[in-house]
C-alpha cells in the first residue's frame, strides 16, 4: 500500500496547492507526478540511514506498484474518458450553436493542420506529424469548465460559446484517434473503424433509450447497485471495443453518451463522482511519474508549438467568434480560455507512444506533449486573466477599427438627456421599455450582434461596442447623459464604468450579487450599488406568505 | 502499459456482481451474499477469473476504504444513549460466543489453534449487513436498531484488539515455522500493543490539535477534502505497516481522527461510494477465491457451527439485553441481527492463514459459515417481526422472561421543514427571512464556511448524492430553495422535488435556464437579473431621472 499512500500523498499536495492558488488541478497533478519519484529517490537514500525504515523501503519498493500503476492507468483512463461523455450536452452551448460550430470546427482543423505542417516542418515523418496535428487541435474540457465554473461564467456569452466548443472537440478526438490508429492498415480499415464507432453509436443510443431510463429512473435499485449497474455498463461498452477492434476509450466514451441525457446524467454524476475525484487524481499523478526531461533537440519542437498555441488559438477564435457576432471581449476571452492542449491530447500520446503495431512517437516525445499540456494548462488561468484580456482588447486591430466606426443606427445629436444602458444583456430589454414607457430615452451600448439586431427591430437607439472603452462611452454621448446604467455583474467591466465616470457628475447604477460585494465593490457619491440577493429574497418571502396556506402550514 | 487482463477481469467482477445482485434483489438476498456467489460462478465453478495480484491489491483498498468508513462512523455522540447496553452485550456476547464457540470447536474435534480461529470468526457479526437491511427496513433509527448499531461499533473496538493479538501471534509465528514461543509471543503482543497505544495517541492528539485547522481549510473545496482525506488514512496505514501493525488498524484509527472533525458526515457520504466499488469487488473475489473441497470434508462442523451462530447468538443477546430492562420485542429484534458471522470473520481467518496458524481448510469453513448465516440471517432480520410473533406464540421467549411492553416510537429524522441549498448571499438572506417568520430551515452547503453564523440546522454536502439528500429528508421537506447558481444541481434538485411531490423554489440565474424549470414543474423562480433591473428602475426614479 505504501505506493498508493506515496500516489495519494502527491495528490494531496497538488490538490492543495490547486486550492490555495486557485490553480487548474490537472498540471499540478502531473507535476507531483513528475516530481515523485526524484523525490522518492532522494528520500530513499535520506530514509535508508535509520535501520527499520530501509528495510521497509526495501519490501515494499517494488511490490504492488507496478501492478498498481497499470490498474490505477487503465481505470483512470476509462474514467475520465466516461465522465467527458456523460457531460456531453449540446445544450451546454445555449443559443450559440452556429457560432459554436464554426469557432469549434476552424479551430481544430486549423489548429490541427498547424500542428501537422509544423511537425512536418521540423523534419518528423507524416505518421508522426499527424499524431501531432491531433494533439493540438482540442482544448481542455477539464481544466476550461472548471474556470469557467469557479468564475462563475458558464452562462456568459463567452462561456456558453467554449463550452460548446469543447463538447464539439472532444467528440472530434475521439473519432480522429480511432482514424488515425488505422491508418497506417489502409482506407478500408479505417472506414472499418468508423463503421464500428457508428455502429457503437447505435448501441449507445439504443442503451439510451430502452436500457437506462429503466435502469436508471425506474427500478429503483439503491445506490450501491445502481453504482455497479452503471459501472457494469460502462464494462460492456469496453468490452465491445474488444470485439470491434478499436480503442478501449471509444466505448468508455460511448456508454458515457448513453448516459448523458437529462436527468440520468445527473443522477449518475452524482454517483460516480468520488470515484472520479479519485482515479482521476491517481492517473494524473502515474501518468506524471512516466514524464521524463526530453532532450534539447525537442525542445524546438515544444517551443514552435507553445507559440502555435497561444498565439494561433486566440487569433483563430476570436476572429471567428466576433465574425459570428460575439463581442470583442467574449471572443478575446473565448480565445484565451481555448489556448491549450487537452487531457486526451495526452491520451492521443500514450496511445501513439503504446500503439499496437509498435510506437508511433518516442517516450521523450511522449513527455514533451504531456510537458506541452502542463504548461499551457497551468497557463490558462493567467493569460484569461482580467489585465492580459483588457490589453488585447486595446491592442487589437478590429477592436480599434470598431471603435473608431462605432456603428449606430441613430444620429448623435438626438442623444441628449438620455441614459445610457452599458450593455443589454439577454433580458435588459424590458428595462430598455420601461424607461422608454417613462418617457426618457435610452442608448443602449452593446456589443453582440443578435442583441443589437433585437435593438434595431425594437428601433432602439444603440451604438455598437464595448462600454468599458471610454470613446464608446462618449460616442453614447455621455457628456449630456442624465445617468449610466449597468446592467453587468463583472466587477471588472464596472470597475472601467466607475473610472470612466469618476471625473463627471453623472450618476452610475450598478448591480452587485449582495450587499457584501457592495461593501467591496466600487462606490462613490454618485454611484449607487444595488444588491439584488435582497430584492430577491424580498420578492421570495412575498410569494411564500401567498402560498403558505397551500403548503400546509396551517393546516 | 494496456494489459487488458485486468480491465477483462473487472469487468467480468463487476457484471457478476451487478447480474447476481440484481438476481438476489428478487429474491431479498442481500447483495453481499450474491456478490460471493457471483464469484464463485466466475470463479471456481468456471474458471474465468483467477485471483492476480492486482485484484488483491483492489481488495485490500476495498477492506481499508471499509475500516476507514466504519472508523469515520465511530462517533461517541451516536452510541451514547445506547452505550451501556451495547457495552455489556457486546462484551458479553463476544465473551460467551467465544467461549461457547471454543468449547463446541474442541468437541468438534478441531486442534487448539483452528478452535481459537473459528470461535473467534464466528463471534463478531457484520456490520455491513446489517446496516445495510436495517436501512432497507427503514429502521435504522429504530430503537433496537441504534441498540445494534451500538453494539456493531463495541464489536469494532473488539476487532481492532483482536486484530492486534493476531499482529503479534504473526509476528511470532514467523520464524523459519517454529513452534510459538511463549516470549517472543509475548514481546509481540507487548509490541502490537506499544504500537497500538502509540498510534492510537497520535490519532488522537492529531484529530484534537493537528488535523482541524489544515482540514478546516481544506473543506471550503469538497474535493481537496476528499483526496486530504484518504492521503491521511493511507498515511496513517503506512505508519501502522511501520509499527507492525496491520493496515486495517491503520485505516481504522485514520477514520477515527476524522470522525471527530465537524464535515465527517459529508466526508463518509464521498468515501461511501468509492467504499460500495471497492467492497463489491472485494466480496466477488472473496467468492472467487472461495474453496469448497475442504468445507464439504467438514460439512458436520460447518453445520453445527452455522447452527450456534444462527441461534446460539441471538439466545445469548436476548439474555443480556432482556437484563438491562429493555422490552421482550425490542430484545428479540436487536439480537436477531447478530445471527451471522462478519466480513471482519474473514479478513480475520485470512489473516490466521497467512501467518501460517491455521490452513486452508479452517479458511474454507469460515467462508461457507459466512455464505450460510449471512444469507439465512438476512432472511431473520427482514422478516423479524414475523418471527416474533411465531416465537412468542411458540412460547419459545418465555424461557427469557422479558417485559411485553411496545418499543417507543423511533425519532423521527426532519419533517415538515424548509430546505435552503446554496449558501451564497442570496441563499443565506433566504435562510435568515425563513428563520425569522418561524420556519424550520435546513441550510446546505457544500463549504462548511458558507454555513457558519446561519440560525437553524445545517447540513454540509452536495445535494447530487443521495445520501445528502436522504440525510436532509428531502422527501418530507414542505418546501425546497436553490439559490445555487448550477444548472445541473438546479435542475437535478427540481426533478427530484417534482419526482417526491414537494414544492420547489429554484434560482433561475440567467434567463435561458427558464424554459428547462418550468418543465421540470418548478413551483416559483427567483430572477435575480429581473429583481436588479426593477431595483435600478427603482432607483433612476428615487434620484429624479424617471417619472415614477
Amino acid at each position: 500500500m505504501i505506493g498508493l499512500a506515496f500516489v495519494l500523498f502527491a495528490a494531496a499536495l497538488a490538490s492543495g496547492l490547486a486550492r490555495g492558488f486557485r490553480w487548474p488541478l490537472i498540471p499540478l497533478y502531473l507535476l507531483a507526478g513528475i516530481l515523485l519519484w526524484p523525490v522518492l529517490e532522494f528520500g530513499e537514500i535520506w530514509l535508508g540511514a535509520v535501520p527499520f525504515v530501509a528495510d521497509f523501503m526495501e519490501g515494499h519498493q517494488n511490490d504492488d506498484f507496478l501492478a498498481l500503476e497499470n490498474a490505477i492507468l487503465e481505470l483512470g483512463l476509462a474514467f475520465l474518458v466516461f465522465a467527458v461523455g456523460l457531460d456531453l450536452s449540446p445544450h451546454r452551448a445555449g443559443n450559440r450553436k452556429k457560432a459554436v460550430l464554426w469557432v469549434g470546427l476552424t479551430q481544430f482543423f486549423l489548429l490541427g493542420s498547424a500542428g501537422f505542417l509544423g511537425g512536418l516542418f521540423l523534419g518528423y515523418p507524416v505518421g508522426v506529424a499527424v499524431f501531432l496535428g491531433l494533439v493540438l487541435a482540442a482544448s481542455s474540457t477539464l481544466v476550461v469548465v472548471r474556470h469557467l465554473k469557479m468564475r462563475q461564467k458558464m452562462f456568459t456569452p463567452e462561456g456558453r460559446l467554449v463550452a460548446g466548443v469543447l463538447v464539439l472537440q472532444d467528440l472530434l478526438v475521439i473519432i480522429g484517434l480511432v482514424v488515425l490508429l488505422r491508418l497506417d492498415d489502409g482506407l478500408g480499415a479505417v472506414m472499418g473503424g468508423i463503421g464500428a464507432m457508428v455502429l457503437l453509436a447505435g448501441c449507445s443510443w439504443v442503451t439510451a433509450r430502452y436500457v437506462v431510463p429503466r435502469l436508471v429512473l425506474k427500478s429503483n435499485l439503491g445506490e450501491e447497485l445502481l453504482l455497479l449497474s452503471v459501472l457494469a455498463l460502462l464494462t460492456v461498452f469496453m468490452g465491445l471495443t474488444y470485439l470491434f477492434g478499436i480503442p478501449v476509450i471509444a466505448g468508455a466514451f460511448m456508454a458515457g453518451l448513453a448516459l448523458s441525457t437529462f436527468p440520468v446524467n445527473g443522477v449518475v454524476r452524482g454517483l460516480i463522482e468520488s470515484l472520479n475525484d479519485f482515479f482521476l487524481a491517481l492517473f494524473f499523478i502515474v501518468l506524471g511519474a512516466y514524464i521524463g526531461w526530453p532532450s534539447a533537440e525537442l525542445w524546438l519542437t515544444g517551443v514552435v508549438f507553445l507559440g502555435l498555441l497561444l498565439i494561433l488559438t486566440p487569433l483563430v477564435v476570436k476572429v471567428v467568434a466576433e465574425w459570428q457576432g460575439l463581442s470583442s471581449r467574449s471572443a478575446v476571452e473565448s480565445g484565451l480560455l481555448l489556448a491549450q492542449t487537452s487531457e486526451f491530447s495526452l491520451i492521443i500520446a500514450l496511445y501513439a507512444a503504446h500503439a499496437e503495431g509498435g510506437e508511433i512517437i518516442s517516450m521523450e516525445m511522449f513527455s514533451l506533449i504531456a510537458l506541452l499540456t502542463v504548461f499551457s494548462m497551468a497557463l490558462t488561468p493567467i493569460i484569461s486573466s482580467g489585465p492580459v484580456v483588457e490589453w488585447l482588447i486595446r491592442w487589437s486591430p478590429m477592436t480599434q477599427w470598431r471603435a473608431r466606426r462605432a456603428e449606430r443606427n441613430q444620429p448623435p445629436e438626438s442623444c441628449r438627456n438620455h441614459i445610457i444602458l452599458a450593455g443589454l444583456g439577454e433580458s435588459g430589454l424590458r428595462l430598455v421599455q420601461h424607461i422608454q414607457r417613462a418617457g426618457c430615452q435610452v442608448v443602449v451600448i452593446e456589443e453582440d450582434g443578435a442583441l443589437l439586431q433585437q435593438l434595431e427591430e425594437e428601433r432602439v437607439p444603440f451604438v455598437r461596442g464595448d462600454f468599458t472603452s471610454s470613446a464608446i462611452l462618449q460616442e453614447a454621448g455621455l457628456k449630456q447623459a442624465r445617468a449610466v446604467v449597468s446592467t453587468s455583474l463583472s466587477r471588472e467591466e464596472n470597475a472601467h464604468l466607475v473610472e470612466a465616470l469618476a471625473m463627471t457628475r453623472i450618476p452610475l447604477v450598478l448591480l452587485v450579487p449582495d450587499e457584501a460585494a457592495m461593501r467591496q465593490g466600487p462606490r462613490g457619491r454618485l454611484i449607487y450599488s444595488l444588491p439584488v440577493a435582497g430584492r430577491t429574497a424580498e420578492r421570495f418571502m412575498e410569494w411564500f406568505d401567498l402560498v403558505e396556506e397551500t403548503l400546509g402550514k396551517k393546516g | 502499459m494496456f494489459e487488458d487482463t485486468f480491465l477483462q477481469d473487472l469487468g467480468a467482477i463487476l457484471l457478476a456482481g451487478v447480474l447476481f445482485a440484481l438476481l438476489g434483489r428478487r429474491l431479498k438476498v442481500p447483495s453481499l451474499v450474491m456478490y460471493m456467489l457471483g464469484g464463485l460462478v466466475i470463479g471456481p465453478f468456471t474458471g474465468l477469473v483467477e485471483m492476480e495480484h492486482t485484484l488483491e491489491l483492489i481488495r485490500e483498498v476495498g477492506i481499508i476504504l471499509l475500516l476507514f468508513l466504519v472508523g469515520l462512523e465511530l462517533s461517541l455522540d451516536k452510541i451514547r444513549d445506547v452505550g451501556k447496553v451495547a457495552l455489556f452485550a457486546g462484551i458479553g456476547q463476544v465473551v460467551f460466543t467465544a467461549a461457547g464457540g471454543l468449547v463446541v470447536c474442541l468437541l468438534l474435534n478441531f486442534t487448539f489453534m483452528e478452535s481459537v480461529f473459528l470461535a473467534v470468526a464466528l463471534t463478531f457479526s457484520s456490520t455491513v449487513v446489517v446496516v445495510k437491511l436495517l436501512d432497507q427496513k427503514g429502521e435504522l433509527d429504530s430503537l433496537y436498531g441504534r441498540i445494534a448499531v451500538g453494539i456493531f461499533l463495541v464489536q469494532d473496538l473488539v476487532v481492532i484488539v483482536v486484530m492486534t493479538f493476531l499482529a503479534g501471534l504473526g509476528a511470532a509465528s514467523g520464524e523459519e515455522g517454529e513452534a510459538l514461543a511463549l516470549a517472543d509471543t509475548v514481546i509481540s503482543l507487548g509490541l502490537a500493543f506499544l504500537g497500538m497505544g502509540v498510534l492510537l495517541a497520535f490519532v488522537l492528539v492529531a484529530s484534537k490539535y493537528l488535523l482541524p485547522r489544515p482540514f478546516g481549510w481544506a473543506a471550503r473545496s469538497p474535493e481537496t477534502l476528499f483526496i486530504w482525506s484518504l492521503a491521511w488514512c493511507f498515511l496513517i496505514v503506512v505508519m501502522a505497516e511501520l509499527m507492525g501493525l496491520s493496515s486495517e488498524i491503520g485505516a481504522f484509527l485514520a477514520g477515527l481522527s476524522l470522525a471527530q472533525l465537524k464535515y465527517n458526515a459529508d466526508l463518509q457520504r464521498r468515501v461511501h461510494p468509492l467504499m460500495n466499488f471497492f467492497i463489491a469487488v472485494f466480496f466477488v473475489t472473496l467468492g472467487i477465491q472461495m474453496e469448497f473441497a475442504a468445507a464439504l470434508d467438514n460439512m458436520f462442523a460447518v453445520v453445527v457451527l452455522s447452527l450456534f451462530v444462527l441461534i446460539g447468538n441471538p439466545f445469548i443477546f436476548i439474555l443480556i439485553i432482556s437484563r438491562f430492562g429493555y422490552g421482550e420485542k425490542t430484545a428479540f429484534k436487536t439480537s436477531v441481527t447478530v445471527a451471522q458471522i462478519s466480513e471482519f470473520s474473514f479478513i480475520f481467518a485470512a489473516m490466521g492463514m497467512a501467518a501460517g496458524l491455521i490452513g486452508n481448510a479452517i479458511m474454507s469453513i469460515v467462508s461457507v459459515i459466512g455464505l450460510i448465516t449471512i444469507a439465512v440471517s438476512a432472511y431473520m432480520i427482514l422478516y423479524s417481526d414475523q418471527l416474533y410473533e411465531w416465537c412468542r406464540r411458540m412460547r419459545l421467549l418465555a424461557v427469557f422472561k422479558a417485559s411485553e411492553e411496545e418499543e417507543s416510537v423511533p425519532e423521527e429524522g426532519y419533517s415538515g421543514h424548509i430546505v435552503v441549498v446554496g449558501m451564497n448571499g442570496l441563499g443565506r438572506q433566504l435562510v435568515k427571512a425563513l428563520h425569522e417568520r418561524g420556519e424550520r430551515v435546513l441550510a446546505v452547503d457544500t463549504d462548511p464556511g458558507k454555513l457558519e453564523g446561519l440560525p437553524g440546522s445545517q447540513i454540509i454536502g452536495s445535494v447530487d448524492y443521495a445520501s445528502v439528500r436522504e440525510a436532509m429528508g428531502l422527501s418530507r421537506a414542505r418546501l425546497v430553495v436553490s439559490a445555487l447558481q448550477i444548472e445541473d444541481t438546479n435542475l437535478m434538485l427540481s426533478f427530484y422535488c417534482q419526482r417526491s411531490g414537494i414544492p420547489c423554489a429554484i434560482n433561475a440565474f440567467d434567463v435561458s435556464l427558464i424554459p428547462d424549470l418550468l418543465e421540470q414543474g418548478v413551483d416559483y423562480l427567483m430572477m435575480p437579473r429581473v429583481d436588479g433591473f426593477q431595483l435600478q428602475e427603482e432607483k433612476l426614479q428615487e434620484l429624479g431621472v424617471l417619472k415614477s
